[in-house]
């Protein structure tokens, strides 16, 4: 979507067209959900994407004119993730669902033995992250499970772009750490 | 790291979400049902309509405190409850399934004016309007598993502030709502619940009175501010849940 398109939208949107928020909402959905996907796990993320687009729909009053939306937008997805996260406690698990090697490589199935091994090889690295801090292990979902930029990470996170540098070093020492077998933390 | 970063990066490629699923569309038409559950800002034929409805019941009521300005005040302290009116009379089923309470409001500004009154459990409420009645400041709780709907309208919470002396509210009550006297946090109050009730604001200049369908109530007033908290709970659980501040 062109900048000045998008921008025409927000500002249909913000004078309370449904319609305008609606072709906002589906420019940025896959975002969104990746986003949710990534913070809080893929089982709530859907349910997580739907509260936040109602309540950035309430929360228009408090967006700033000519600021850019996408940005915006994934900021409250990122706090509803993380809030739903909070709430769930002790009792929130850290799953994430992959696309099948045959749906991602268009046809080329591997065999039984090699997906057994791309699954465990998968199945150790969301370990990891999810046995990350979460301060650390939202930076390093957003920097490079999603491919964020800093900036982009810190507007999402609400965090400064130096703590986005230094939590993504962190985290990523750490789960290297944690897959060779010898995270002390 | 690298290897780790790059690891990673290709697995958020592959990251899989279910097909068919779109929270957008469901949220636009959540959006849509909200929009058409409130009266229009400018449809005061509607809101006369309702309160001519509204009287038309009075008529028939049985009278527990009449509406009257002057004696408003002094029988509102009777009943030990500024701003609040309650009168007992027949419901119209077809009034107050629209929820009416203004303008939506940033949920930080409007969390600000209830002064330290919170509900313990319901969490971060899911929106905020203000400015109906005049003055008033509502928060919404999105009905959820552990927080019945209140009659189709999608909240399972209603918490609303107004001036005690701002805003003249009168609550028709069905002949099968309970009204019992209580105290939250010292402070007088009343919990209506059963059947539906109706309720009435007149903002005290000339503009129309706006009603609507309510679930368990309680109000209270800490003589500065009056308090009215609407959900499908019992009154143990309101009670235990609020927090006066």
């Amino acid at each position: 979507m062109a900048p000045s398109d998008e921008a025409d939208l927000v500002e249909r949107a913000r004078a309370g067209d449904v319609d305008a928020y609606a072709d906002l909402l589906a420019a940025h959905q896959a975002a969104a959900r990746r986003l949710a996907a990534a913070l809080g796990g893929s089982g709530d993320a859907d349910e997580v994407v739907q509260d936040a687009f109602v309540k950035a729909w309430y929360g228009f009053p408090g967006f700033r004119r000519g600021s850019a939306f996408r940005p915006w937008l994934l900021r409250i997805v990122a706090n509803e993730a993380r809030n739903r996260r909070r709430a769930a406690g002790r009792r929130a698990g850290y799953e994430l669902r992959f696309a099948t090697d045959r749906a991602a490589s268009a046809g080329a199935e591997p065999s039984p033995e090699a997906a057994v091994l791309v699954t465990e090889a998968r199945r150790s690295v969301v370990a990891a992250l999810a046995g990350l801090p979460e301060g650390l292990r939202d930076v390093v979902a957003c920097r490079h499970l999603l491919e964020l930029s800093e900036q982009e990470t810190g507007v999402v996170l609400g965090l400064p772009r130096g703590t986005v540098k230094s939590r993504t070093s962190r985290g990523l020492r750490r789960l290297a750490r944690a897959l060779e077998g010898g995270d002390r933390g | 790291m690298a290897d780790v970063a790059r690891t990673l990066a290709e697995l958020g490629r592959r990251l899989d979400l279910p097909d068919g699923h779109d929270p957008a569309a469901a949220a636009v038409a959540r959006i849509r049902a909200d929009r058409r559950s409130f009266v229009p800002e400018g449809d005061t034929n509607e809101r006369r309509a309702r309160v001519a409805v509204l009287a038309a019941a009075a008529v028939v009521a049985l009278v527990v405190v009449v509406s009257a300005p002057g004696p408003r005040g002094a029988l509102a302290r009777l009943l030990g409850v500024d701003g609040i009116e309650i009168t007992r009379g027949a419901v119209d089923p077809g009034l107050g399934s629209a929820l009416d309470l203004g303008e939506p409001e940033p949920l930080d500004d409007a969390q600000a004016r209830f002064g330290g009154v919170s509900l313990a459990g319901l969490g971060l409420p899911d929106a905020a309007y203000a400015g109906r009645p005049a003055g008033a400041v509502s928060l919404v709780w999105r009905a959820s598993g552990d927080l019945p709907e209140i009659g189709g309208t999608g909240a399972g919470a209603v918490l609303t502030v107004f001036p005690a002396d701002g805003v003249r509210i009168g609550k028709v009550a069905g002949e099968r709502t309970g009204i019992t006297a209580v105290t939250v946090g010292g402070h007088p109050g009343y919990w209506l619940d059963g059947a539906a009730h109706e309720v009435v604001y007149d903002t005290g200049d000339g503009r129309t009175a706006v009603a609507r369908l309510a679930g368990n109530t309680l109000v209270w007033s800490d003589g500065e501010r009056t308090y009215r908290l609407e959900s499908a709970l019992d009154r143990a659980s309101v009670l235990s849940a609020v927090s006066p501040g």
